[in-house]
């Protein structure tokens, strides 16, 4: 079967809110209205890679902070005790929890670390000419690097939960630390990251 | 209904002419094979349904608390505004609203908007702002995470079942029962079928000076 054309090379584009096909203006420099929706017409999101880059930068910067210093503060029977994310997990294998040590690390260490990797793999790979098959997998890591992303907020939800709860003066009480501030932070700027980056420039290459 | 739509392809932006295909049935692009739109089974009626279900579960799941802390006779409860209450007077006032709004208010704003543009459309209603609830649907979809505070509520549980007794209340059943319904609704629903129905609604005013 014949390949369709691409949009963009007849002059179209495809609204991304409500998908209508409009005529591209001839000057690039003009902002289009959708004649359906009223949202702004880009044939691809504007400046894509570099305001990906820009908050994907950001976010591998502030993943520091949010690993070393500690999400919550624990204090039962007036001993205290900090907890960083990676010691969370590490008492969850110490009891023996190795279910919830698992939905643990894998929400709050491996869903963030690999949403950071592919996009880094995407971004530094969007300009070479691949395969088309090659193409079609970058777009389904995309796309399951967007779908995932929300998951590493359980840890930040698990803080805030914890704090409403464990309020029992002397006994007991959980306060959040400045790491769960930096992994909130992490887990958005991840998330507009992967926003911002047009899986359209993927199918943008001569591809082999 | 016309029996076909001109769409380029989210993900490869191939051209093509997609054919309106009855109920039940999706389309798949013909450059990259991803989904170009499916036609639900069960037309407008069935999320309507399901929404109106949801709704009455996202006010239950509001109105009680979710669970439930015994320690040794201190009892303490929460529910999802005192979650993120909670951390906004820890001194985590950004990290509290990030919590309220996703978990609470971003759920019940999608909610009612698709409620009120399913209700436009089904009765060919001229509702006032049709167009820009839909908009704002596609532009705050990815931060709904009421699903994602669930799971969190069963880490929590079990992380604190060894100190304490966690009684789950009725809050939690009805979130749980919300988030189900929720799901079943998007998977009956495709944005781009609704913008098609939204055209194609008798009266339905162009802004001006943008036909082609």
């Amino acid at each position: 079967m014949k390949k369709p054309p691409r949009a963009r090379s007849l002059g179209l584009a495809s609204c991304d809110i409500c998908r209508q096909i409009v005529r591209l203006p001839n000057s690039p420099s003009i902002r289009l209205k959708c004649p359906r929706c009223g949202g702004t017409i880009h044939s691809r999101i504007t400046h894509s890679l570099s305001r990906t880059w820009a908050l994907l930068l950001a976010s591998m910067i502030l993943y520091v902070p949010a690993n070393v210093y500690p999400v919550m503060k624990n204090t039962y029977l007036g001993a205290e005790s900090d907890n960083t994310i990676l010691s969370g997990v590490v008492l969850f294998l110490k009891e023996g929890d190795w279910v919830l040590a698992l939905v643990i690390f894998t929400a709050s260490i491996i869903v963030p670390l690999l949403k950071m990797v592919s996009l880094l793999y995407l971004l530094m790979n969007v300009r070479k000419a691949p395969h088309e098959r090659r193409a079609r997998q970058q777009t389904i890591l995309y796309r399951v690097t967007e779908l995932v992303g929300r998951w590493s907020m359980v840890d930040v939800f698990v803080i805030g939960i914890l704090t409403a709860l464990v309020q029992m003066g002397v006994i007991s009480t959980v306060e959040p630390g400045i790491g769960a501030m930096a992994f909130g932070a992490v887990v958005v700027l991840t998330m507009l990251a992967a926003i911002s980056f047009d899986p359209r420039l993927i199918w943008d290459r001569d591809l082999t | 209904m016309t029996d076909k739509v001109l769409m380029a392809c989210r993900e490869c932006d191939a051209l093509q002419w997609a054919p309106w295909v009855p109920r039940g049935q999706k389309v798949r692009c013909r450059g990259c094979g991803a989904t170009l739109y499916h036609q639900p089974r069960g037309g407008l009626d069935r999320p309507i349904a399901l929404l109106l279900g949801a709704l009455f579960l996202y006010v239950l799941a509001n109105s009680f608390p979710l669970i439930t802390l015994d320690i040794g006779g201190a009892v303490r409860e929460t529910s999802l505004v005192g979650t993120s209450w909670a951390l906004y007077q820890h001194d985590m006032k950004l990290l509290g609203l990030l919590v309220f709004f996703t978990s609470l208010a971003i759920p019940g704003m999608i909610l009612l908007s698709t409620l009120y543009v399913l209700t436009g459309l089904r009765w060919q209603l001229r509702l006032p702002g049709l167009r820009q609830m839909l908009v704002l649907l596609s532009h705050i979809h990815p931060w709904e995470m009421a699903d994602v505070f669930v799971v969190s509520i069963l880490v929590a549980m079990v992380k604190m079942s060894g100190m304490a007794d966690v009684i789950i209340d009725a809050g939690l059943y009805a979130l749980i029962g919300y988030i189900l319904l929720g799901v079943a609704a998007s998977a009956s629903m495709d944005v781009f079928v609704l913008w098609q129905r939204l055209e194609k609604m008798p009266d339905h005013q162009v802004p001006a000076g943008l036909k082609q």
